[in-house]
């Protein structure tokens, strides 16, 4: 199957076994991935999300945020997605996006191999329990 | 292109225009998308005010020029093409053409740079220290959530901050600072330092981490721990040569020894508002000190970390919600003497850090963005003369088939090429400008040490010199490439509606450079006046021929006997031929360090709240030294002196042994007038809280100036200087009248000293009259600064509109040899042009004064004396101006006028 040429080389990178070909993320794409756990967003959404989760630490204009989701969309991490469903309310000239199945693989895989390093900096003492919460 | 560009706000509107930066297909699939979530961005910047947006901005206009950058890479990378257009080669080949054109003509290419130049290195300069005071967060790790504290517009007592402390829920974090000083002895010549006393949570507030050794642990905070020091990184590199092994050794504080533990680190900034810049060495707060458990002593400098949800108006309320309760439960020190509240007051560190100097930072920033809007009128005229000459240029590329966009796109080419080396040309201008500024600066302005010249302003000058070619390019572009090539053959120096479009063009120019001129020199001339003001008031006592020895005798003279020494200094000083007058007190008038103590004092016979006034303690000397009659009253005799000691106002309750009953003062008619106003306050007496001492008042003096020409006056009162005998305080200001017929007399000073003790550090000998114009130096720099900018608007304007009006004058030629035939005579012609001329002129004048006018409210907090808007200044620039402009007019006029007709039109 996978020789088949055919095939879209997209369609290879989402087997399983080439998760940790996306690893490890640049830290704005794996900030971009864990705001879509919760659900689909908005660019607007997102840039809110984003600030929210790296503590004001990253502030990201929106053009920059759209060149990083068509890479993360051209690599098969997030997709277009319906928006909430909240009784036709929702924007419908807003493009919402969302974690593909493959995105989630991946995230789960980033988060997995900062926890190692971060264990790896725990055993040598260089965080604090102060510090824990801030790095 | 889209049904969504409609409805757009200006700020949406320009953001889409930043993103022509990135490709055209990105545009087309995420533009219209970026742009609505960059207006909500926006709505969220606005609404938390114009810092935010400013920054938004610089952020935004970096972070998309780089963005579009990559994305073109991208692009080109995958063989996409740039934009599907062939429009990379059309760039370089109007590069090219722009710099042929250029070098063609270098006189004009360096009049330009060097206009742009000047405009954008002026506005880089003012834009670095706007950011550095204003827009970069302070220093420290959440910076946005920095509250800092006072207890009604002083420092916090000890047990109040404990119980904030305790009690607060909005804060997470609270800390202390008590900065005093201390003496270095032991190894080397002795000094004096600044000594920071921290509580625990500050240096953790504050992000502070150890360069060398480290910072206390919580055992050092506890009483009794062992005495243990940090130094700072200056007192270290100057004091210590850098040297590793300080660490570890112990030095000796105010004869103590105390072991120094660690070096702050190098990235630390001292936080002005805390009074710890001041700070040399650091040593642990105890705020268990029995001298520190007293609710009317206002000591610390506190700062606060908000919790992450709660705002300044939550902690402000929980800190008015603790004062109730404190009230309620009758804790001292929360309820006036007329039953009012008192309450702790918190403002954003920030705030408190640059309060006041956002008005002048700003004014300044709009004062050079005026001078840069007038460099670039000017170059904008000499595009427009040029675009003249070239007319028959374009109409024959016009001709061979070149569309009106690649000329328009062309020509913006030539002037964004000039531009951008204009830009550059001000970076340098920039970088010498901020040195001078730092150096100038008389130090009234905070945060003036983190001040530097960097990568964002320097992005923000690059782009403002983009902008500025294209500004100055546009009209002369549009007003060229829109001419119909056949007209432009044509045209043979008679006016045409091409270049009637353009001497439109040149009126708009003419009236925008007066307006703008006139704005900066009615500033500059107000900013002026009030200085004049400001140095034309009375400081209440006689500056001239008096010299003033500032010295600090605590190290060398113990404090039982200061008096002696006190009295035996005054004795040999007023001996010295010439000297007529010798009094002195902890510190004379116009200095920056302490000058004497604030209590807080009531009248006995009323229930009226209490006052907060200084204390000076003085030698019966004092006021004749400093040459103040008494208004009222007697001055003080030997006699006063032995009254006995008062206790000092912040100690704890115990008066000790030796306390006086009742003490003597002389106070000034501010207070006179607010305890007993219209009837005499001498024979009357005033109490202090916490003190069983009577103040008796023997005399009254009026107005005597101790900190500023501007302020108004506080109430002063002054005790014997006996009546301090034995404090812990050896501060001497020593005021010298005398003749001014003897030069020699700062060497024969100097010798007393020396004779009475050669250890003796005497700081400083210098006159009174410098002392005061030191006191107004940061108000002459601002005028001084407003007026440079203004003078160079001032001289581009005129030359702006002298140009101007040599080229007007100049297509007008023929038409005026014309009328010299027809019979008009010389004064007609200078009539008929002068007269159009002096329109622009009144317009310009007219709308110049409106906008000063509307202005005016910028400067106001920098006024004195003089309204904002005052008429003098106002009639006086605008006459100037005016004057300046019709000048400017009626020189061309003339020679045209004067021309010989039959000359002109063979010419023509």
């Amino acid at each position: 199957m996978r020789s088949d040429p055919s095939r879209p080389a997209m369609a290879v990178a989402r087997s399983g076994d080439d998760v940790s070909a996306a690893l490890p993320m640049h830290p704005r794409d794996f900030l971009i991935l864990l705001a879509l756990v919760d659900g689909a967003l908005h660019g607007y959404g997102l840039v809110k999300a984003i600030e929210t989760e790296s503590e004001g630490e990253v502030l990201m204009d929106p053009a920059n945020l759209y060149r990083s989701l068509r890479r993360l969309e051209r690599d098969g991490l997030v997709a277009e997605a319906a928006g909430p469903e909240d009784g036709g309310e929702s924007d419908d000239r807003r493009r919402y996006y969302g974690l593909t199945d493959f995105g989630r693989a991946v995230a789960v895989a980033e988060a997995a191999r900062v926890r190692r390093l971060v264990r790896v900096a725990r055993t040598k003492d260089l965080l604090s329990a102060s510090e824990e919460g801030v790095s | 292109m889209k049904a969504g560009e409609e409805g757009r706000t200006a700020a949406e509107r320009v953001y889409a225009t930043l993103l022509r930066a990135y490709s055209r297909p990105f545009r087309e699939a995420y533009g219209d998308d970026a742009v609505g979530a960059f207006g909500e961005v926006y709505r969220d910047a606005w609404s938390s005010g114009a810092v935010a947006v400013f920054r938004l901005w610089t952020r935004t206009v970096r972070s998309v020029l780089a963005g579009g950058l990559r994305d073109r890479m991208e692009r080109r990378r995958e063989g996409g093409g740039v934009g599907g257009r062939s429009s990379g080669g059309d760039a370089a080949r109007d590069a090219r053409q722009a710099l042929r054109t250029v070098a063609r003509r270098p006189g004009f290419a360096f009049a330009t740079i060097g206009l742009v130049g000047l405009g954008i290195g002026a506005t880089t300069t003012i834009c670095s220290v706007v950011y550095g005071v204003l827009v970069r967060p302070l220093p420290y790790p959440d910076s946005e959530r920095l509250v800092h504290m006072l207890k009604e517009g002083s420092s916090v007592p000890v047990p109040d901050f404990v119980d904030i402390r305790q009690e607060t829920r909005t804060l997470e974090a609270l800390g202390a600072a008590h900065t005093v000083t201390a003496d270095l002895t032991g190894s080397g010549e002795p000094e004096r330092l600044g000594l920071g006393l921290v509580s625990d949570a500050l240096f953790d507030i504050l992000g502070a981490r150890a360069y060398r050794g480290r910072l206390f642990t919580p055992a050092e905070y506890e009483a009794g721990a062992e005495r243990v020091a940090v130094l700072t990184m200056g007192l270290w590199t100057r004091r210590f040569g850098a040297d590793e092994s300080v660490v570890g050794r112990t030095i000796v504080l105010n004869g103590e020894p105390t072991t120094v533990i660690g070096v702050v680190g190098a990235d630390y900034v001292a936080p002005e508002a805390l009074g710890l810049d001041r700070a040399d060495v650091y040593m642990p707060l105890d705020l268990a000190r029995p001298d520190y458990q007293n609710r009317f002593m206002f000591v610390l400098a506190v700062v606060g970390r908000m919790r992450a949800n709660a705002g300044i108006e939550a902690v402000q309320t929980d800190l008015e919600t603790l004062a109730a309760r404190f009230r309620a439960e009758n804790v001292e020190g929360w309820t006036g003497r007329d039953g009012g509240p008192r309450s702790v007051q918190a403002t954003l560190l920030r705030d408190r850090t640059v309060s006041g100097t956002g008005n002048v930072l700003w004014m300044f920033l709009g004062a050079v963005a005026l001078m840069l809007v007038i460099a670039c009128a000017n170059v904008a005229n000499l595009f427009l003369a040029r675009s003249t000459e070239r007319t028959h240029e374009m109409a024959v590329r016009a001709a061979l088939g070149a569309g009106r966009r690649r000329l328009i796109v062309q020509l913006l080419t030539e002037s964004t090429t000039l531009s951008v080396a204009g830009g550059l040309l001000g970076m340098v201008l920039a970088a010498a400008g901020v040195r001078a500024f730092l150096i100038m600066d008389p130090g009234g302005i905070p945060r003036i040490a983190e001040v530097e010249l960097n990568a964002p302003v320097l992005a923000f000058a690059l782009v403002l010199s983009i902008l500025t070619g294209i500004a100055f390019g546009l009209a002369p572009a549009l007003s060229s490439a829109g001419t119909k090539a056949a007209a432009a053959f044509r045209e043979t120096g008679a006016a045409t509606t091409a270049s009637r479009s353009r001497s439109r063009m040149r009126g708009i120019l003419v009236v925008l450079q007066l307006a703008m001129a006139l704005v900066l020199l009615a500033g500059a001339g107000i900013l002026f006046n009030s200085f004049l003001h400001l140095r034309g008031v009375e400081p209440g006592f006689e500056p001239g021929n008096l010299l003033t020895v500032q010295l600090d005798t605590e190290a060398r003279v113990p404090a039982t006997q200061r008096a002696d020494f006190v009295h035996r200094l005054e004795q040999r000083l007023a001996v010295l031929p010439g000297v007529t007058a010798v009094g002195l007190s902890w510190r004379l008038p116009f200095d920056r360090g302490r000058c004497c103590w604030a209590s807080r004092i009531f009248d006995p016979t009323t229930a009226s709240d209490t006052i907060v006034s200084y204390f000076h303690p003085v030698t019966p000397g004092y006021f004749a030294a400093l040459g103040v009659t008494l208004a009222d009253g007697r001055g003080f005799n030997e006699a006063d002196a032995s009254v006995g000691v008062i206790a000092p106002a912040s100690a704890p309750g115990d008066p000790g042994t030796g306390h006086a009953a009742r003490m003597p003062i002389i106070i000034n008619g501010t207070l006179a007038d607010r305890f007993w106003p219209g009837a005499g306050a001498v024979g009357r007496s005033f109490g202090m809280p916490n003190s069983p001492t009577v103040y008796e008042v023997v005399g009254v003096i009026d107005g005597m100036r101790h900190w500023r020409l501007d302020a108004d006056l506080g109430a002063d009162v002054y005790l014997p200087f006996a009546a301090t005998a034995g404090w812990d305080i050896g501060l001497l200001d020593v005021g010298i009248r005398h003749d001014g017929r003897n030069a020699s007399l700062p060497t024969l000073v100097r010798e007393v000293f020396l004779e009475l003790d050669d250890q003796l550090p005497v700081d400083r000998i210098i006159a009174m009259d410098a002392r005061i114009a030191g006191s107004i130096a940061t108000p002459r720099f601002y005028a001084a600064l407003l007026a440079t900018f203004a003078i160079f608007a001032f001289m581009l304007a005129a030359a702006g509109v002298y140009s101007s009006m040599l080229y007007v004058v100049g297509l007008r030629r023929r038409e005026l040899g014309i009328r010299a035939t027809l019979g008009a005579g010389h004064d007609d012609l200078l009539r008929l042009v002068v007269g159009r001329a002096a329109v622009l002129v009144l317009v310009g004048t007219v709308i110049g004064v409106s906008l000063a006018l509307a202005l005016g409210r910028v400067i106001e907090s920098l006024t004195f004396g003089v309204s904002p808007g005052d008429p003098a200044t106002l009639a006086i620039v605008a006459t100037l101006l005016a004057a300046v402009g019709i000048t400017a007019c009626w020189l061309p006029a003339r020679r045209a006028a004067r021309a010989d007709p039959v000359v002109t039109l063979r010419a023509g």
